[in-house]
């Protein structure tokens, strides 16, 4: 399994989680469910994108 | 906070609230005399077993598979447990964490270190025993993905921590009762 499937994989059990556990209806559910999904998706890869010019500790 | 209510007891002998708005009309119904600790507890011990027993049965469903799901790949991923390790505070807090699974965190934990330990001890009183343990996890460490694993086994504990807490608040009536997710009622304009 990939990192980037692993990470994918994480964030839609949270946001699942998290629409299921603070909404009421399914179009509402929806909408927080991927909101949470996309923000935790291009929050690291933006990030990953920031740390990309800083060097692996340990690295060759 | 003022409360407008009017009471009465359901099928299931739990006192229903009717909360009445501003305009008058009943918008959301509230189990306030339910005592929570039997919720919790089921919630603490099984996952999504809280919101089951308060007959949501969807949410119930849902939250248990998204944490059954989250704890399964933990450790299918070779993720370890934290045990509370004094040369290590924060350790304490992922140990807490861990534990907010209930009695599956005591399958981890057994895989993890061999065994029910909750506490590593100190490279001074306890050198030798702590030497035994730390090979017992290194074992795992050497996983690829362990870290990915520890991850997801730490937000498994975490989300069922949140399930007993909003089990909780369905209890005590914080939060708007609809029992079977029925749709949410639709905003009235101001």
């Amino acid at each position: 399994m990939s990192h980037f499937l692993i990470m994918g994989l994480h964030s839609l059990l949270v946001a699942v989680f998290f629409a299921f556990l603070t909404r009421e209806g399914l179009r509402a559910r929806l909408k927080v469910g991927m909101y949470l999904f996309a923000g935790m998706m291009i929050g690291a890869l933006l990030l990953a994108w920031l740390m990309y010019p800083y060097p692996i500790q340990g690295g060759a | 906070m003022s409360r407008s209510m009017s009471s009465g007891t359901n099928s299931r002998g739990m006192a229903a609230t009717a909360t009445a708005g501003a305009a008058g009309k009943d918008t959301a119904v509230a189990v306030t005399s339910r005592s929570p600790w039997l919720p919790c507890l089921l919630a603490w011990f099984l996952p999504g077993a809280g919101h089951l027993l308060l007959r949501r049965t969807l949410p119930g469903l849902v939250l248990m598979a998204v944490v059954l799901t989250t704890f399964g790949v933990g450790l299918a991923l070779d993720g370890t447990v934290y045990a509370m390790d004094p040369d290590q505070p924060l350790s304490y807090l992922s140990t807490a964490a861990n534990v907010g699974l209930g009695p599956l965190d005591l399958w981890a934990r057994s895989l993890s270190y061999g065994g029910l330990r909750y506490r590593i001890p100190d490279s001074r009183s306890g050198a030798v025993e702590r030497e035994r343990i730390l090979q017992v996890m290194r074992a795992r460490y050497s996983a690829p993905t362990h870290s990915y694993g520890r991850t997801f086994l730490l937000t498994a504990g975490l989300m069922n921590l949140l399930l007993v807490l909003d089990v909780y608040d369905y209890c005590i009536g914080r939060k708007p009762y609809r029992p079977q997710c029925a749709p949410a009622e639709p905003e009235s304009a101001a």
